[in-house]
């Protein structure tokens, strides 16, 4: 009964979640949980850069989201509206915490910095992962040293495919703005890269291929 | 499926060339390829319990209630059939059936029972004289001997391989910033 209720409920829109969950579901209430709580998570983790703190956020988040799901207007996206609430929860704690970007100097592997994951959603075979690792913890240090709301924004828009219109709404900006930091953000993450040896250095450089790109070229056919 | 590497190369080839939309469509692809974080398991329970929620619920799951009614109604509407014929169907069976054919049955069930345990025992015995055979050859020393090692062996190896493969295969990511 309780496996049918959970197939049942991933197949429902996110507003008839809402409407169910108001109406006292409480499969409704575990199913918002189940939908959103990796993103959710994915982005809180890479602002604070500490998975108890984000995982404590998340749960704040969604403990916020259903005491005021009243207050949802379901012609808005859920997500978007989730993204919000974790957006200004994470806001609080950095705020609290004074706690901006992760400090250059490589930190105790143990401590901050480790969080649990799930393999990356385009990473199929093995061989492959392992020959993206690199790059990818590249791209995360990249994206760990750029400033917190160009990070987010990035993420937000890139990673969970978030509007312009969303993107104004979750971070309280006018659009605007947004089109102006998302393309701050863009360039911040590509100087990252650049001084993490990722990307080619300056515009002589970027004529060149990048190192990891030409030491990967070798291995794969052309585009 | 393209790998990081080439996305990457795409992104900055785009920006270069200062095209935004294929940038934006590249920078895409490349951030899906970051790890998603998950929260530890039971975070749902969590959440229920901290937003003051009852652990399980399965409203959800239940049909509309015209049709449980509906199905009800039917169920009754059966058995209020069924009942109906019991007791012409008890008379049929009763004017079939005689003494005679139903201790004649019972004796016939009892002899069946009998041959199926021999059949049984048989199988058991054969069973048996294979266990102890198999006894003898096990604990001959030079036999025995060699069993051991080789268990001692596969366990050191087996420790090795897990050993070798664990950090691999953990769910724990560590950054190396």
């Amino acid at each position: 009964m309780r496996r049918s209720a959970t197939r049942e409920t991933a197949t429902i829109r996110d507003a008839e979640l809402v409407r169910r969950a108001l109406a006292g579901s409480g499969e409704a209430y575990r199913e918002i949980v189940r939908r959103f709580e990796r993103p959710v998570m994915s982005l809180i983790v890479r602002m604070v850069r500490d998975p108890a703190t984000a995982e404590d956020l998340a749960q704040e988040t969604f403990v916020k989201a259903f005491r005021n799901l009243r207050r949802y207007d379901p012609r808005r996206k859920l997500a978007s509206w989730l993204f919000k609430i974790a957006h200004n929860a994470t806001l609080d704690h950095l705020r609290k915490k004074s706690l901006d970007t992760v400090p250059l100097e490589p930190t105790d592997a143990a401590g901050e910095g480790s969080w649990e994951v799930l393999p990356a959603p385009a990473a199929a075979a093995p061989d492959r992962r392992a020959e993206s690792a690199e790059l990818l913890a590249g791209l995360d240090r990249a994206l760990a040293r750029m400033r917190p709301n160009y990070r987010e924004i990035l993420l937000l828009r890139f990673r969970e495919g978030l509007a312009y219109r969303d993107l104004a709404e979750v971070m309280e900006l006018p659009m605007g703005t947004v089109k102006i930091q998302l393309h701050r953000a863009r360039k911040q993450l590509l100087h990252e890269l650049e001084k993490l040896g990722l990307a080619p250095a300056g515009a002589e450089a970027a004529k060149q291929e990048p190192a990891t790109s030409r030491r990967v070229a070798t291995k794969e056919s052309p585009e | 499926m393209r790998q990081a590497h080439t996305i990457l190369r795409r992104w900055l080839a785009a920006e270069r060339r200062g095209g935004a939309a294929a940038s934006e469509r590249a920078l895409a692809e490349l951030l899906a390829w970051l790890p998603e974080a998950r929260p530890r398991p039971g975070f749902a329970d969590r959440v229920m319990a901290a937003a003051g929620l009852p652990p399980t619920y399965s409203a959800v799951a239940a049909p509309p209630i015209w049709l449980g009614r509906a199905l009800v109604a039917v169920c009754l509407l059966l058995t209020a059939v069924a009942v109906a014929y019991l007791p012409a169907l008890a008379m049929l069976v009763a004017r079939q059936l005689t003494l005679a054919d139903v201790l004649s049955a019972m004796a016939q069930s009892l002899t069946a029972a009998i041959d199926y345990l021999a059949a049984a025992m048989a199988i058991g015995k054969t069973f048996a004289a294979l266990y102890e055979a198999m006894l003898r050859v096990v604990t001959a020393p030079p036999l025995a001997l060699a069993w051991l090692s080789t268990l001692v062996f596969s366990t050191l190896t087996l420790r090795w391989l897990a050993r070798l493969l664990s950090p691999q295969r953990s769910p724990r990511y560590v950054p190396t910033h």
